[in-house]
């Protein structure tokens, strides 16, 4: 705060043990009990074969590669005759190690001659499907209509999802290599026309800065490229439905998706956006808006139920009316524990749920709903431990902050709740004000690659304000949200209603 | 320091609405009623008006004083007319002016918590609290700043509806006959209607934060007249409510007025009220203790602004702590009010004059 902290300069240094030679790699390589090297002809044949054999495609290698290989052995004299021999597509020469290791570990194959070690040709037959599973149902952000299908932890597959739903050639996927040891392919989509150039400038420079060994999952990366890293809340959309990623790209927003990973990033996201739902879009609108409200609301509740329940029970008992204050009384009665207290027992029981349940193998998780629920809640209860109505505001909070869509930002819902409960432990309805103007501050100092994260509220833009309550109608809202900037705003001309004529006024 | 404002730091137009309307806004506007009828007792709600409109010119001078200035605020005008040191001397004594008017908001506010609300908290405590939270917007720059003056007219809005809630009580015949006190009683009212009206000037050191500076002077106008309507409103709807004797011995007319309010839920509105109030009160306080660190900033260019706020908070957080008697606030209020009227009334008209005369003179 009162210093500015002076950034390290960058290392250049990258991964510390590098090759120098082609014998070098051969060397290391042969460490590891699954690189092989063969010679598949009579002895006294020069050619040689070498590949990673957990990484290629055996069926491939049998019954493309080595039998037309043995066939005409005795006439390959250079390797570019191998072209003209083996049914691959995509053969190629090259002379570079480094070139030469890094197709190894894409699933390569290397053909050359044992006595000179100084060109190789590759042969592409990886087995990029090994491993990855076959469903892709969306798995956590789920919705009752509308399509299912969601991101699996391939590259391949997930662009090729997008495409599919995307089929134009506005769509531009550009690929950015992270990492220095393990490389990850990330990819950055767009629409070009759309999205503003500034967000793809901005996205790509911080991917290409980034100095990591690894990165594991785009939503490790999705903090590494973060604006500000010191926040509970995402500051963007991690998303693992398809219609989702694809919606955005419209609206004109870049979509980050690398490879291992079954999550796409959405940026620049907005705080309202994250109570939006893809279902919302298949229903109509005023069901759908009805939702919307509800889950807004729910994020309101359950960050400051338990708040209010302390703050008028420690300080502000007279704010209860008469008639309400009778059953409080009767319940709180035997309570030996300060508000407080009891409030801290039994938030930290739910969460304590909730984390157990996450952890838990499926089949013993249903044992855990009974156990929290009618063994603990009826149980504390019992024992005087807490109150009735306590029990009931704080299952709703709980019950509320699920209903966010987007996970990262459930969790800020639910964590958002303890500074509340202690502020109002400390100094009543004020410290709930006071850590409202904190929230309200904090909020406004976020930014998303750029855009304030509390847009189109603070700055208020016109038209964007009712489309983060609610759920507009398709005939309204045929333009772009303009406070993202899109370089197109119309995105299309919407039919009237079918039968408009008909009333008073064309009797 | 650099005083020329930089593209990305500057806010849209519409935010001058926010901006002036929060400022003027403050704990005043919850006492301010029983001030007022010192003079032209059930009538002066004309006062009330009248002042508002009164207002507009002065405005109108600032803004003509601001455009013939070098960097559009008024401390470059100071600098341009005065010379360096005389000039900075009136930056310093600008930003103590409004030093003043933010230790006056924020005192104001803690004063009024152990009367309505909490009576077994010290008022170190709130003083802190409240600290900590002008340390955290201030610090974010002019924009977090903005951002709490939006916040701050927007939802505390909802309040105004509570006040259609008390109209079914009103009893028009309390504000008849209209228009029967002399001119002396009327500009009585006036003086005293003042201190809720104070606080907009900070303009004259923000202005350059705005975009688009010749189109947006009427947000500032626009800002100017809602105040204006916004206190005759609530003057009015407190006459109809109370009997000018009883009105007499209020402190806190409109809480008085607020707590008649009951809910199935809720016994007693007004804690609702004095809380959201907090939004209303932290815009002044931050507004204005931000002017006054620019204002010093760029005269002494060598202090760092984040020293120089937790220092005042420092000093606020003494003040507060020690002088919260009452024999310490009630000549407070005077200082804070006369050290107004004079700043808008005899040196916002004196500046007009010389930046006229400068202007001929080329």
């Amino acid at each position: 705060m009162f210093r500015k902290r002076r950034r390290k300069p960058l290392d250049k240094r990258k991964y510390e043990t590098v090759d120098k030679t082609v014998s070098d790699v051969f060397e290391r390589a042969n460490k590891s009990s699954d690189f092989t090297t063969i010679s598949p002809f009579e002895k006294d044949h020069p050619l040689q074969i070498s590949f990673y054999k957990t990484l290629i495609d055996p069926s491939v290698l049998q019954k493309s590669v080595l039998p037309f290989l043995k066939e005409k052995a005795s006439a390959i004299m250079e390797l570019s005759d191998l072209t003209n021999m083996i049914p691959i597509e995509g053969i190629k020469f090259t002379k570079d190690y480094l070139e030469l290791e890094k197709a190894l570990h894409n699933g390569s194959v290397a053909v050359y001659f044992k006595d000179k070690k100084d060109e190789f040709a590759l042969l592409n037959i990886n087995y990029a499907r090994l491993g990855q599973r076959e469903t892709n149902d969306t798995q956590n952000e789920f919705s009752v209509i509308g399509p299912k299908i969601g991101f699996i932890e391939d590259l391949t597959t997930n662009l090729h999802l997008i495409r599919d739903h995307l089929s134009t050639s506005d769509l531009i996927f550009e690929e950015i290599v992270v990492g220095s040891r393990a490389q990850t392919k990330v990819v950055i989509a767009y629409l070009d026309g759309v999205t503003n150039p500034d967000y793809i400038d901005t996205a790509k420079q911080r991917i290409q800065e980034l100095d990591v060994d690894t990165s594991f999952d785009n939503t490790q990366l999705e903090q590494l490229i973060s604006d500000n890293t010191k926040t509970p809340f995402p500051l963007f959309i991690t998303t693992e439905r398809v219609d989702r990623t694809v919606g955005s790209l419209l609206q004109g927003q870049i979509v980050v998706i690398s490879d291992k990973s079954s999550y796409a990033i959405i940026g620049p996201g907005t705080l309202m956006e994250f109570f939006s739902n893809p279902e919302d879009f298949y229903l109509p609108s005023i069901i759908a808006s009805f939702f919307k409200l509800i889950r807004i609301f729910g994020m309101l509740f359950s960050i400051f139920a338990s708040a209010f329940y302390i703050a008028i029970f420690t300080f502000h008992f007279e704010v209860v009316p008469k008639d309400l204050l009778g059953p409080i009384i009767f319940s709180r009665a035997n309570v030996p524990f300060p508000p407080v207290i009891e409030v801290l027992f039994l938030e930290v029981t739910i969460d304590l749920l909730r984390e157990a349940g996450a952890r838990l193998p499926t089949k013993i998780g249903q044992t855990l709903g009974i156990v929290g629920g009618i063994v603990i809640g009826q149980a504390t209860v019992e024992a005087a431990l807490t109150s009735n109505i306590l029990l009931i505001i704080v299952a709703l909070a709980a019950l509320s902050s699920f209903t966010t869509p987007i996970y990262k930002m459930s969790n800020a819902v639910r964590l958002l709740r303890y500074p509340f409960i202690l502020l109002a432990a400390i100094w009543g309805g004020l410290g709930i004000y006071v850590g409202l103007i904190l929230l309200i501050t904090h909020l406004s100092r976020l930014k998303s690659l750029g855009v304030p994260y509390l847009l189109p509220l603070y700055p208020y833009r016109k038209g964007g304000v009712v489309g983060s309550f609610v759920r507009p109608n398709y005939v309204n809202y045929n333009k772009r949200p303009w406070y993202l900037r899109p370089l197109s705003l119309k995105r299309y001309f919407p039919a009237n209603d079918k039968d408009p004529d008909e009333g008073l006024n064309t009797e | 320091m650099n005083s020329i404002v930089k593209e990305s730091n500057m806010v849209s137009p519409y935010f001058l609405f926010f901006l002036m309307h929060s400022t003027q806004t403050g704990i005043g506007v919850l006492k301010f009623q029983s001030h007022i009828v010192k003079g032209a007792g059930h009538d002066a709600w004309v006062s009330v008006l009248a002042f508002g409109l009164l207002l507009h010119i002065i405005f109108f001078m600032m803004l003509y004083i601001l455009k013939q200035s070098s960097n559009g605020d008024i401390l470059s005008f100071h600098k341009d007319v005065f010379g360096k040191y005389f000039g900075g001397a009136l930056n310093l004594f600008l930003a103590g002016y409004f030093l003043l008017f933010s230790l006056f908001a924020f005192h104001n506010y803690i004063d009024i918590l152990p009367v309505w609300v909490f009576d077994g908290i010290t008022p170190w405590e709130y003083s802190l609290l409240l600290s900590v939270i002008i340390l955290y917007i201030v610090s974010g720059g002019f924009r977090i700043v903005t951002a709490i003056s939006f916040w701050g007219v927007v939802i505390p809005s909802f309040l105004l509806l509570s006040f259609l809630y008390l109209l079914q009580y009103a009893e028009v015949s309390y504000l008849q006959p209209v228009l029967q006190y002399g001119m002396k009683d009327y500009l009585i009212s006036a003086k005293e209607a003042a201190p809720v009206f104070l606080g907009f000037e900070t303009i004259l050191v923000f202005y350059p934060f705005i975009k688009n500076r010749e189109t947006s002077s009427k947000w500032g106008h626009i800002a100017l007249f809602y105040t204006t309507i916004l206190y005759t409103s609530i003057t009015i709807i407190t006459f109809l409510f109370f009997s000018q004797g009883k009105l007499e011995h209020l402190t806190w007319p409109t809480l008085t007025m607020i707590k008649i309010i009951t809910f199935p839920f809720l016994e007693r509105f007004e804690f609702i009220f004095i809380f959201t109030w907090l939004l209303v009160v932290m815009p002044v306080i931050c507004i204005t203790m931000w002017s006054a660190i620019r204002s010093i900033k760029l005269t002494i260019p060598k202090v760092k602004p984040t020293y120089l706020l937790v220092g005042l908070l420092v000093v606020f957080h003494f003040v507060n702590v020690q002088l919260n008697e009452i024999q310490y606030s009630i000549p407070f209020a005077k200082i804070v009010n006369y050290s107004g009227l004079i700043f808008l009334f005899g040196y916002i008209p004196f500046l007009f004059l010389i930046a006229v005369i400068r202007k001929k003179m080329k």
